[in-house]
């Protein structure tokens, strides 16, 4: 379980469409690690690779130091669950789970213990004899997940397998697939789009963006400090004000936006300087709202122009000189407060250290 | 789907529909199965009433002759055909659209040429004198013309290449209905590309193999003109002999009787083929989606 997976400045173009630039990544043993991004960004192509059905144009893949780039897929010993679970259709299911061992030339009688433990691991043992037809959904990705584990690969690649079920169904597998990450130990790469389970199963997460990785960290750490405005609108929601001029003091940043002088701070706290194009994030439940002007280092004037009760919060969009601000208060708080209606004026406020200067490129509209 | 709430009207429609299929049923009823009847009651009154026409089969040699003929040349077309329907299937399934197109046109182009053309152009190609002949004995490779035609070679040569079309499209409708995701599912268990042909694809292209060697085999059971033309007069099949026994020795009787058992073969082949295949009825039961 000492095994790291290591992508050098690996590439793939197809003539002159580039679907992966260089990437380097590295995969920690036993760590899950969801490749994240929305459709076209590569996350695909990046799974691919590894799984061996995609050469890369460039650089090298090297598991535990050894370079696998050349290596068919049938020799990587990687466990694949696709989207849709590719079940053999004319296979059972004792079947489908012995498939790999005889692969691997090993008897049925040998191969017995091994398929027999994988079925009670995903507790498909009453359904062994049964055809793939005459399984549910869920019982399906068990299938997939007992076969791709059966032969005890180095790693467990998932390519959308929730993608196919519907919602609740979903839910209940996200914590299903995590409990089963922490029983096996196996590494596991998982490649979805949806943010939520990313952020409800990973330890890490890259996020993806027209082929290329832009930040890989835990999900705390993509939520709070986000390195780009892609990563910042693309989990969970923020504000955008884009910024004319800015100078660097101390640790914090000045900024120009069409809103007025903002205070805000770079993602790293050692410094930096601020990209050429540049925008500052702040995360709607991060800027309080009231009556009066409040103390805060930032603050600006608007007025309330829809309010949505949501339950737990009440949502607003606060148009402030024509720029258009999300603000999320607490339900609790927004009960308490006089004068959150729409079409009423409010005072925004929000501190320098909520409030992050990231590159602009590729912000989600 | 039966236990949905039937709308107003819709026994007027079931009606509309019925009828539709009625005429037909009744044009087929007038001009087909009349005759075949007639041919069943004739096998068993010409020349005179009794079984003795079917005792024949028993007992005479010759047609013993002409029915294994006629089983040996069908079981060998049926099996070369499918041979080299399954790759041909195999490879425009693995085409480009565009150049599948293409291909499957070229394949049902063949459906436009009447079988007489097709068995003569084989003649021309494959006599003596021919072109095949004379390229290999231009090149020096032969000193003496091949035999490849009159004989059974040319009929089963002249044979393949009408089946074809027959074999390809079933079994390339059942090839394109095959999940590619299971290949690479199969690759990424530990399996080679050989091993993932034979344990994968292979078994699930089985049932179009199957549709497709039983149509080509009633296909050929019956086949006339390419026989006839291919084999000189040397390869009898059963077609031409019934051909003979009516239009030329006037022995009705035992041409009926040959032709109603060629029917029972056939029928029987057929519902052996929906009842057990799946092929047809499963089409059928599936809505069309095999």
């Amino acid at each position: 379980m000492e095994d790291t997976l290591k992508f050098e400045a690996v590439t793939k173009s197809y003539g002159a469409t580039v679907a992966l630039q260089p990437t380097d990544l590295e995969v920690r043993a036993g760590e899950f690690l969801t490749l994240l991004g929305p459709s076209g960004s590569g996350k695909t192509t990046l799974l691919m690779a590894l799984a061996g059905f995609v050469q890369p144009t460039g650089g090298r893949i090297l598991l535990d130091g050894t370079d696998i780039t050349d290596i068919p897929p049938e020799q990587r010993n990687f466990g694949v669950v696709f989207q849709g679970y590719a079940l053999f259709p004319h296979l059972s299911v004792w079947e489908n789970v012995y498939f790999p061992l005889r692969a691997r030339n090993l008897s049925r009688a040998k191969a017995r213990g091994a398929v027999d433990d994988a079925l009670a691991l995903m507790e498909l043992e009453p359904y062994a004899a049964r055809m793939p037809a005459a399984l549910s959904g869920g019982q399906q990705q068990r299938v997939a997940l007992a076969r791709a584990l059966v032969f005890k690969p180095e790693l467990l690649l998932l390519d959308e397998p929730l993608s196919a079920l519907d919602k609740s169904l979903r839910k209940a597998l996200q914590t299903e697939l995590k409990a089963l990450h922490r029983k096996v130990g196996t590494t596991f790469v998982y490649v979805t789009h949806d943010q939520e389970e990313a952020l409800s199963m990973s330890d890490r997460i890259a996020i993806l963006r027209a082929g290329a990785i832009q930040q890989i960290a835990s999900a705390d750490t993509l939520y709070w400090r986000p390195e780009t405005a892609f990563v910042a609108g693309f989990l969970g929601r923020s504000n955008f004000l884009p910024v004319t001029a800015a100078h660097i003091e101390g640790g914090s940043v000045t900024a120009q936006t069409e809103i007025g002088k903002m205070r805000a701070q770079l993602p790293h706290a050692d410094g930096g300087t601020v990209p050429d194009d540049a925008c500052i994030a702040i995360r709607p439940e991060r800027i309080t709202a009231s009556a009066t002007e409040p103390a805060a280092e930032n603050r600006v004037r608007g007025a309330i122009v829809d309010l949505t009760f949501f339950g737990t919060h009440v949502e607003m969009d606060v148009d402030v000189r024509g720029t258009m601000m999300n603000v999320h208060v607490p339900a609790v708080q927004a009960a308490a407060q006089v004068g959150l209606a729409e079409g009423a004026d409010i005072w925004l406020g929000w501190g320098a250290e909520v409030a992050l200067v990231l590159p602009r490129e590729g912000v989600a509209p | 789907m039966s236990a949905a709430p039937r709308p107003k009207g819709a026994g007027r429609t079931d009606r509309f529909y019925l009828l539709m299929i009625v005429l037909p049923c009744a044009f087929l009823a007038a001009f087909y199965c009349l005759p075949v009847l007639n041919v069943l009651v004739l096998s068993v009154t010409e020349p005179e009433p009794g079984l003795q026409n079917y005792t024949m089969l028993a007992e005479s040699g010759a047609l013993h002759r002409i029915l294994i003929n006629t089983l040996r040349v069908s079981l060998s077309t049926t099996v070369l055909t499918l041979i080299l329907g399954y790759m041909f299937a195999l490879g425009i399934s693995s085409m480009m659209p565009r150049a599948r197109t293409i291909a499957l046109f070229v394949v049902l182009a063949s459906f436009w040429i009447s079988a007489l053309i097709r068995a003569y152009a084989w003649v021309a190609i494959l006599q003596p004198n021919g072109l095949i002949n004379g390229i290999l004995m231009g090149l020096g490779l032969i000193d003496e013309p091949l035999k490849l035609v009159r004989n059974e070679l040319g009929v089963i040569i002249g044979m393949v290449h009408y089946m074809l079309p027959y074999a390809i499209l079933p079994i390339y409708a059942n090839m394109s209905g095959i999940d590619r995701s299971l290949m690479r599912a199969s690759r990424t268990l530990g399996a080679n590309r050989w091993r993932t042909f034979w344990w994968v694809f292979f078994p699930q292209s089985l049932p179009g193999l199957a549709g497709a060697g039983i149509l080509v085999m009633i296909f050929s059971l019956g086949f006339y003109i390419t026989p006839a033309v291919l084999g000189g007069g040397r390869v009898v099949m059963i077609a031409e002999y019934i051909s003979i026994q009516i239009s030329e020795t006037l022995r009705w009787g035992v041409a009926t009787m040959l032709a109603t058992v060629l029917v029972m073969v056939v029928v029987a082949l057929t519902v052996w083929m929906s009842k057990y295949l799946k092929v047809g009825g499963g089409l059928a039961s599936k809505g069309g989606k095999a």
